[in-house]
């Protein structure tokens, strides 16, 4: 019986396995990152933070949600990245409301809290029915609007 | 500044793991974790009553709510749970530079010397449920009967998205 040639591994199929390097890598990035956090937390710790440090974590989490709508393909995490940006956003209301001294900032934030809730559920339950229909949660599957 | 640093890095980091985590049961509990952070910032900002509310709404009815469909579609189906591949050369580089310009966009808004000064005190019960609604029944009224329609309107939505067709 002849050796079974090889089966060609598609590209997706090998990329899905857990590389020993990439995770590797990450691991001493996280542990390295915890370090830097918690020398900068005791270094730092007389000081108050400003409200610049405030809507610059905003700034931040607001672009790793925007990266993760526009990157990933499965509907649910898109939606989780929605709130994430909204979330982020709401760092920011609340810095400047502070800031201000204005309590108008905290009611918006009440605001997109609610307006938050309502899209997350009328989304969810179109993700539902997309379900199923297609048997896929990944957007790249959507791609006509009738069918 | 050791809250703020804390647990701002806790946010940061969540956020990015779940935008590298391809399991969407493990991406709503990092979600959660981000949530939960935020919420004790919004308390080192004086927001008491949005950070109960924070919890309550979003990480214990948004994220369930999150988890409740990851649960109907199928938590043992590999297409509700995963993406077919990791990001790419090409996902990398464009978003990078996606992620670079977004950020310098942004960056905009944190010039003023006024951001860098310490934040004034508060009067007291700023932040307090009692504060919040004052303001939202009096300043915020009509905006707040619209969240009122819609929410109304959402409900009636899912429940025309909910109905089984007849046969």
């Amino acid at each position: 019986m002849a050796d079974p040639t090889p089966i060609p591994v598609s590209e997706d199929v090998s990329a899905a396995q857990p590389g020993p390097g990439l995770g590797r890598v990450l691991g001493i990035v996280a542990v390295f990152a915890t370090l830097v956090v918690i020398v900068m937390a005791i270094v730092l710790r007389g000081k108050q933070p400003r409200a610049a440090h405030y809507v610059g974590l905003s700034m931040l989490l607001f672009t790793v949600g925007a990266l993760g709508v526009l990157l990933r393909r499965n509907a649910l995490v898109l939606f989780m990245c929605v709130e994430l940006m909204l979330n982020a956003v709401n760092i920011a209301f609340v810095a400047f409301a502070r800031l201000n001294g204005v309590i108008g900032g905290q009611v918006i934030v009440l605001f997109v809290m609610i307006v938050a809730a309502a899209e997350v559920a009328v989304g969810l339950a179109i993700i539902v029915l997309i379900f199923r229909r297609r048997h896929s949660a990944n957007v790249d599957d959507l791609s006509v609007m009738r069918w | 500044m050791t809250l703020f640093v804390l647990f701002g890095a806790v946010a940061l980091g969540a956020a990015v793991g779940m935008l590298f985590q391809r399991n969407a049961v493990h991406a709503a509990l990092l979600l959660v974790v981000n949530l939960l952070s935020v919420a004790v910032l919004f308390l080192t900002l004086g927001a008491e009553f949005l950070f109960v509310a924070q919890i309550i709404v979003y990480a214990g009815a948004i994220v369930i709510l999150f988890l409740f469909v990851i649960m109907l579609l199928g938590v043992d189906r590999e297409e509700v749970l995963t993406e077919p591949r990791r990001f790419q050369t090409r996902q990398w580089v464009l978003g990078g530079i996606a992620g670079v310009i977004l950020l310098a966009a942004l960056a905009g808004t944190l010039g003023g010397a006024r951001m860098l000064q310490a934040l004034p005190g508060t009067p007291a019960g700023f932040g307090s449920a009692e504060s919040i609604g004052t303001s939202l029944f009096s300043t915020y009224l009509l905006p707040f009967e619209v969240t009122g329609l819609l929410l109304l309107v959402a409900t009636i939505g899912i429940l025309m998205l909910a109905k089984r067709e007849p046969r």
